[in-house]
């Protein structure tokens, strides 16, 4: 963590103090949690971004104009991530990259759909964030797709008929997930037992844990971020035969960090994986010398969207946010590490998700379940 | 009750002491709870801000991210915190956000919040009858207002400290007062309650008169020390009743007992007597003191036969201040009028005024009237002295002639002066027989005036009866013989020998056989003499004519005789059984007679063997 943030704060001293050449630059805000609890995650994501503006400065920039990127600390909070916002608004670029969690993405789209900045966020999978206004996109499926295959990989592919559900209610993603997965897997004859709350800062899981295991269900659903690592970890060490089930906010390394690498078994779903034998995919991984057990889809998701913005500045003017968005809104098929990319009405792309499997601590490349 | 209110009003006294020490603990324990208080409020505001910025970015970040449910997690944890009754979050608009107790934020949804940015505000209102204090503040986010929470905290900790720390003020107190009021109670009975109760009764007893009562007192504090002084003061006052009683016994008995009125009245015109003794009540003819005093309410007019003897005595009395001896005359009860004697004196209060007159009153009735008689007596007696010794000179006087004329005679008829012719001889006789009864009437007298005279004095010598009825029967065998009557002698042979004058005892045989012999015509006369008991019974018996009732209680009186016709015809002074029963009277015996008429009398007398005195007559 103390290296990935020395990292993070290299990149950033880079992009800034990089000397200019020829035309004046274009500023990119790059909204993530520097500081608290989603920083460690919201590092790849950054990363990710890091990697494609380097890309693009090295090879001339956009337009023969250089990306500025402005990193702006969300300090994990909705309101660190609006004062972020105002921040890129005061610094009047362009357009923004990020955020990572849908809390934070909430509340930065406000800002930036008020505001008139378009804005794409990395991984924020929750419906609402692009809901929020036309200026807002995302390089991920959401949350109404993915909340579906899971319960449908529950009671297909597990056979489960019996689900506890942990939520994190003070993620928005996490609330979003958890209503519609119990929402399809009751639809498709299962019975969510127990939804246990909890909030991301907890230190102490003990009484939820004992509730879960005691509730015996097929599966335990824990649709949160990283710290779901620890939850299922202590889960399985209180004696479940549960099998864990997750979302694509287990795809990081802080996960398996916090407890992931510890589980015996567990799925989840993802955006991304390096195992996917895709020409795009095999050639970042070598590239960026990504470890595929790296269970990290952040970092394509976060080239993807840097990239995916680029190529939309390409095609407009570097300097009209509203001609880059209505370039965002018409960018066709194209071709991120993470799959196609197609923008509906909303803002969303339509993508499949990628299934995996952990075992004795490893994830697995399992299935890709198409929408 | 005045030991129960002796009582009551030391507890009363305990009571207000321990009132007063609550005042005086409360007045200086009052500031320092409300300080203690103040303080408490204090640190409660003091973690109600703690807990507020603990969990303010939680708070915000959920408000501002519209997180219910986060925040009812963050709210619920908040909750956790003991006291905080409620918390509950509005918007900036005022309704409510999300409370933790919607009833109890519904209802001070209403109330007006005027906070000011950044700080807190911390006030105390009830709720339901519980005292709330309420943590209000703004919830800034970037410079706007997102809304204001309230953190409700229930007193009700704080108010059970307080009122457990006053409950144990008051039960302390409380507990003080009464083991203070026990100990006192019990001291307080112990050592003057039951003290003082002894003495009351000991007290009541001296005022039922028991002069005398004693108490025992257990201790010798102040009141052991009253009781001994109680003890001495009973002892000495007993001693002074009953020398006081023994006073007023005598007086009493003197007042009483005394033969003389002893009185006290009033010194106005009329008088009216306020004490009199029974002495006085008995000479003015009363039943009783009370009656007197009762009835006499008028001295003057009441009592003095002449009013202005009664004037004379106020007004010595006023002049003199007393007077003695003061006579005068009285009506008594009945109206018989009583000669007095009166002393009195006059009694002044302290200012010289006369409250009553005192004074003693003495009836002289009867010895004025006693004077009077002793007078007339003296007189009467000297008179009689003078007769007596003039019949007894007389008697003498008369009887050396009347001798001399019987021995002439005597000698004249024997012949010693030659031959007396027949005739003469007759005629010299009667001088004879008269000159002796004379000479036998002249000696009755002698001897009845010697008695009377108190001149007769016997001769008390041993005698034998057997001689003396021998002398009798001697003298009058012949007169006996005359009459052909037959004289018989009974005497029992073992009499005593006698002690008496021998030749009077005689002289009253003789009168009695001598008057049974001269009032016999026929028949008997017996003499019989007995003694029993030390006294000779001695009866003279006749076949006479008898004697009438009348006779019988008349027949010793001096110059009687039973028939008067027949004294003329049978001689004699009537004076010997007077003089019979004078005798037997000095020898201290009796005389009587039985007779019937016609049928004989029986005179029987009585004398004792042996007569040392003389008695006295009368």
């Amino acid at each position: 963590m103390k290296e990935s943030r020395f990292t993070l704060f290299f990149l950033f001293i880079f992009f800034i103090v990089a000397p200019v050449h020829g035309e004046a630059p274009i500023d990119i805000a790059a909204i993530y949690a520097l500081t608290g609890a989603a920083a460690e995650a919201n590092a790849y994501a950054l990363r990710g971004v890091g990697y494609a503006v380097d890309e693009i400065n090295r090879q001339g920039g956009i337009l023969g104009r250089r990306i500025n990127l402005l990193v702006f600390d969300n300090q994990s909070t909705p309101i660190g991530s609006t004062v972020a916002a105002k921040q890129a608004a005061a610094a009047n670029v362009v357009a923004i990259v990020g955020p990572d969690w849908s809390s934070h993405s909430i509340a930065v789209a406000r800002v930036a759909q008020e505001v008139g900045i378009p804005m794409i966020s990395s991984l924020s999978t929750n419906p609402a964030v692009t809901r929020i206004g036309n200026y807002i996109f995302r390089v991920c499926f959401t949350d109404d797709f993915q909340g579906k295959v899971l319960a449908r990989f529950a009671r297909q592919d597990l056979d489960a008929t019996t689900a506890v559900i942990f939520v994190d209610v003070t993620s928005d993603y996490s609330l979003k997930l958890s209503e519609i997965f119990q929402r399809n897997f009751e639809k498709w004859g299962g019975r969510v037992l127990l939804e246990l709350e909890y909030k991301l800062k907890q230190q102490q899981f003990d009484e939820e844990i004992k509730r879960a295991v005691k509730a015996n269900a097929d599966v335990i659903f824990i649709p949160g971020h990283d710290e779901s690592g620890m939850i299922a970890k202590q889960t399985q060490d209180a004696g479940t035969s549960s099998i864990f089930l997750g979302g694509d906010g287990w795809s990081t390394p802080v996960f398996l960090r916090k407890g992931g690498s510890e589980l015996k078994r567990g799925f989840y779903s993802t955006h991304w994986s390096g195992y996917l034998d895709t020409d795009r995919s095999r050639e970042f991984v070598k590239k960026y010398n990504i470890h595929p057990k790296g269970a990290d889809d952040n970092i394509a998701l976060g080239y993807d969207a840097m990239m995916l913005l680029a190529e939309a500045i390409t095609r407009s003017n570097p300097t009209d946010r509203k001609k880059i968005r209505d370039a965002i809104a018409t960018t066709r098929s194209f071709k991120g590490i993470t799959g196609t990319i197609d923008f509906n009405d909303n803002g969303d792309p339509i993508k499949s998700a990628v299934f995996m499997e952990i075992r004795n601590g490893e994830p697995r490349y399992l299935k890709t379940l198409e929408p | 009750m005045k030991i129960r209110s002796l009582r009551f009003k030391i507890n009363v006294a305990i009571f207000i002491t321990c009132l007063v020490i609550a005042i005086i603990f409360g007045t200086i324990l009052y500031p320092f709870e409300i300080r203690r208080h103040d303080s408490h409020v204090k640190k409660i505001e003091l973690l109600l801000d703690t807990i507020f910025q603990q969990k303010y970015e939680d708070i915000a970040n959920e408000i501002f991210a519209g997180q219910k449910r986060a925040l009812a997690l963050t709210l619920k944890d908040m909750l956790k915190v003991e006291g905080i009754a409620a918390i509950s979050i509005y918007m900036p608009d005022g309704k409510l956000f999300l409370s933790t107790d919607t009833v109890l934020s519904k209802y001070f949804e209403k109330q007006s919040r005027n906070l000011s940015a950044n700080s807190a505000s911390f006030v105390t209102q009830s709720y339901q009858g519980k005292s709330l204090g309420i943590y209000s503040r703004e919830i800034m986010v970037i410079g706007q207002k997102i809304g204001d929470i309230d953190i409700y905290y229930d007193f009700q900790e704080l108010i059970k400290e307080t009122r457990l720390s006053v409950t144990i003020f008051f039960t302390l107190l409380l507990t003080t007062l009464i083991l203070m009021s026990a100990l006192l109670n019990f001291m307080l009975s112990r050592f003057v309650i039951r003290p003082v109760s002894l003495l009351r009764k000991a007290i009541n007893k001296i005022q039922d008169g028991y002069l005398g009562e004693t108490v025992a007192l257990p201790f010798e504090d102040e009141i052991g020390k009253m009781g001994l002084a109680f003890n001495e003061m009973s002892v000495k006052l007993n001693e002074g009743q009953v020398a006081l009683k023994k006073a007023e016994e005598n007086y009493r008995s003197i007042f009483e007992n005394a033969t003389v009125g002893i009185y006290r009245s009033t010194p106005d015109a009329k008088g009216q007597l306020l004490t009199v003794n029974p002495a006085f009540a008995q000479i003015m003819g009363y039943a009783s003191p009370d009656e007197v005093v009762k009835n006499i309410t008028d001295i003057k007019s009441q009592c003095y036969v002449n009013a202005s003897d009664r004037d004379r005595l106020q007004q010595l009395l006023r002049d003199q201040g007393a007077v003695q001896g003061f006579e005068a005359q009285l009506y008594r009860k009945n109206g018989e009028i009583i000669d007095v004697s009166m002393s009195a004196r006059v009694i002044r209060n302290e200012s010289n005024q006369i409250l009553y007159y005192e004074g003693i009153l003495e009836n002289i009735t009867e010895k004025k009237q006693a004077s009077q008689f002793r007078i007339e007596k003296e007189a009467a007696e000297a008179a009689a002295q003078t007769k007596s010794e003039f019949l007894a000179n007389m008697s003498h006087e008369i009887r050396t002639p009347l001798n001399a004329i019987l021995g002439y005679t005597e000698l004249v008829l024997d012949g010693i002066y030659g031959d007396v012719p027949e005739n003469i001889q007759e005629v010299l006789q009667r001088v004879a027989k008269n000159g002796h009864h004379l000479l036998g009437l002249i000696n009755d007298v002698l001897d009845l005036s010697k008695i009377e005279a108190g001149q007769l004095v016997l001769s008390l010598n041993d005698y034998s009866m057997q001689e003396v009825v021998q002398t009798v029967f001697t003298a009058v065998e012949s007169l006996a013989a005359e009459k052909n009557l037959e004289l018989k002698v009974s005497v029992s042979s073992e009499l005593d020998s006698g002690k008496g004058d021998e030749q009077r005892i005689v002289q009253v045989l003789l009168n009695l056989v001598g008057n049974a012999i001269k009032f016999t015509e026929a028949g008997e006369v017996r003499l019989e003499v007995k003694d029993s008991n030390g006294t000779f019974l001695v009866s003279v018996s006749d076949t006479g004519p008898g004697l009438s009732e009348v006779d019988k209680q008349r027949i010793f009186e001096e110059f009687h005789q039973a028939d008067s016709s027949r004294t003329r015809k049978k001689g004699g002074t009537g004076l010997g059984l007077s003089i019979a029963k004078r005798i037997v009277e000095m020898h201290g015996g009796r005389i009587w007679v039985e007779s019937d008429l016609g049928k004989g009398s029986t005179f029987w007398f009585t004398i004792p063997v042996r007569v040392d005195r003389q008695t006295e007559q009368k």
